[in-house]
């Protein structure tokens, strides 16, 4: 006779001498990661149930919801806490202290890195909220930039992962205050390394020969390569409601640190009168004009024109975009980002919007928001993909 | 209800299959009621169920309890499966969903029992391998537990406290946003 596939064991009492461990296994695998951490204050056979990797990647199975993470706005908190993450009714999973003291800023989420700036001296470091590891970017510049360094801008920094190699690189670009052609913005790109000992500090790249614009809502990193806006085209987008024929997006590969082909933005387009036409409508002049990742592609956001068309980048080699979404916003005062950031399996968006700090849920076949909450104390918002339960540094 | 009647029929021209709990007593029940529990189905399978299966750690109490369970969840299977054929018909979906909203008001129903018979139940579903149980009574322990501090847990469970004051200090600290 086949013997049952589990039985009680009386010697490891998970709750009162009653319930085996199993038992309580199967309990606790329903409760949600909030009450979890608590709970790991019960008692030491708790703690170990609670704190094992096996029991996190169980969890992570049985609630597979996207979760969200976002970075606290400069001077929201004193007591070190520089992330919540949360699911997607917005309850709060987990928070993440940094360790850096004195005021910290979030500067960006992606990756699954935390960017912080320390507002007090200035440095810039990375974050692991799953592991507790901080990345620490090399001091000083690229041994043909020092000599320039007192007349340099503070710099904008995009990180990516290579994925054949799994390693965290940064590409930061700056300009040099005293020069005026296209030659006054500088590129370095460098190697995060949890350890500083090892780091091999920044290289200086060559210019793609044109000015861009990088700000987070217009570089973004898939697959190991940097996406970028070319800046005239992209001012001419987006407070001239004018387009012209040109390669408007220009990539980076972090893996060989070289400028990869240009290519075409989608068909976008205005009516003769765009000018006139917004301003009965009320709608601002200025226009948006940014980059997502949707679907795991890149995607091109542009509106209020007066909707928000999002493009989708089908196929590479071909140049071929889809507009995939259109959507419509009642109220769009203030030029402020609308960032998509992630499309649910039964199709609906989560979407950011930063004018009014809402971060809610767009359904395309039904046209409305719902499930909006009010992030407006954060600076940042992202997706993230690690297990929560894993570790609490 | 014609197609859950006409599943139930066909069980019960099944083979009849006997428990015997702990405490001796013995549950005639169908194939379909048993087979609920993987542990049994395997039994089944192997061809060890002749003379009756005996659970020793199941009370007659609670495997009276189980049985009820699996009998109105297995004609649940069978109506399920006598409807599939007919998904468009509207009036099988009407039916379909009034028999999943009686089968919702039988699980409220059968969670109202005290504390040491849902324990019974789970470790019972647990040992029989009986998911749907399982998954209905840990999430009644789950949900009674979830907005409960460390201290009230201990409290509500008996559990003592073997942690030092700095071990606690410390698990506190990390997770200090848990306890906001």
């Amino acid at each position: 006779m086949a013997p049952p596939k589990s039985c009680a064991v009386p010697a490891a009492p998970g709750i009162g001498g009653i319930l085996p461990l199993d038992a309580l296994y199967e309990i606790l695998l329903r409760l949600p990661a909030k009450p979890l951490c608590r709970l790991r204050a019960v008692c030491r056979v708790w703690r170990s149930l609670l704190s094992d990797p096996q029991f996190a990647a169980a969890h992570a199975v049985r609630h597979p919801g996207p979760l969200i993470i976002a970075g606290y706005a400069k001077n929201v908190r004193d007591d070190m806490i520089i992330v919540d993450i949360m699911d997607q009714s917005w309850e709060i999973v987990k928070q993440v202290r940094g360790g850096i003291g004195g005021r910290n800023e979030v500067i960006s989420m992606d990756f699954d890195l935390v960017c912080v700036r320390n507002i007090d001296s200035g440095i810039y470091w990375f974050l692991n909220p799953a592991t507790g590891a901080a990345y620490h970017l090399p001091s000083g510049f690229a041994d043909e930039h020092m000599a320039l360094s007192s007349s340099l801008s503070e710099a904008k920094y995009i990180l990516g992962q290579v994925p054949s190699t799994g390693e965290y690189k940064v590409l930061r670009m700056f300009f040099h205050l005293l020069s005026y052609d296209h030659g006054c913005l500088l590129f370095e790109a460098c190697t995060l390394n949890s350890c500083p000992s090892n780091n091999s500090g920044w290289r200086r790249k060559e210019g793609p020969g044109e000015a861009i614009s990088c700000n987070r809502f217009t570089s973004l990193v898939i697959d190991g390569i940097v996406y970028l806006l070319c800046l005239d085209l992209h001012l001419s987008i987006t407070f001239h409601s004018q387009v012209f024929e040109k390669d408007f997006i220009i990539t980076f590969d972090l893996k060989t640190e070289v400028w990869g082909p240009r290519i075409p933005g989608p068909p976008i387009s205005f009516p003769n009168n765009a000018a006139r036409m917004f301003h009965n409508l009320g709608l601002p002049r200025i226009k948006q004009l940014s980059l997502a990742k949707l679907h795991g592609s890149l995607a091109i956001v542009h509106g209020p024109a007066p909707f928000m068309d999002i493009w989708i980048l089908m196929d590479f080699d071909k140049r071929q975009w889809v507009k995939q979404y259109v959507i419509q916003f009642e109220q769009y005062s203030r030029f402020k980002y609308v960032h998509p950031l992630l499309v649910l399996g039964d199709g609906r968006i989560i979407i950011h919007k930063e004018d009014n700090g809402l971060l809610q849920i767009y359904d395309p076949r039904a046209n409305n928001f719902t499930n909006s909450v009010e992030l407006t104390h954060y600076s940042t918002v992202n997706m993230y993909t690690r297990n929560i339960l894993s570790l609490d540094k | 209800m014609a197609s859950a009647g006409s599943g139930d029929e066909k069980a019960a021209a099944a083979a009849m299959i006997t428990l015997i709990s702990s405490d001796n007593e013995k549950f005639e029940v169908t194939e379909a009621t048993a087979t609920l529990s993987q542990t049994i189905r395997h039994m089944i399978e192997d061809g060890c169920t002749d003379g009756g299966v005996p659970l020793p750690n199941v009370t007659s109490k609670i495997l009276a309890r189980v049985i009820e369970y699996c009998k109105k969840h297995a004609t649940a299977a069978a109506g399920e499966e006598g409807s599939s054929s007919s998904f468009s018909d509207a009036a099988f979906l009407e039916v379909d969903r009034a028999f999943l909203e009686e089968l919702e008001e039988f699980d409220d129903a059968f969670l109202e029992v005290d504390r040491a018979t849902l324990f019974d139940l789970i470790l019972a579903a647990n040992y029989l391998d009986i998911k749907g149980l399982l998954n209905l009574t840990c999430q009644k322990v789950a949900d009674s537990v979830k907005g409960k501090t460390p201290e009230q847990i201990r409290e509500m469970y008996n559990i003592v406290n073997d942690l030092t004051p700095e071990e606690e200090a410390e698990i506190r600290r990390e997770t200090q946003w848990a306890f906001e």
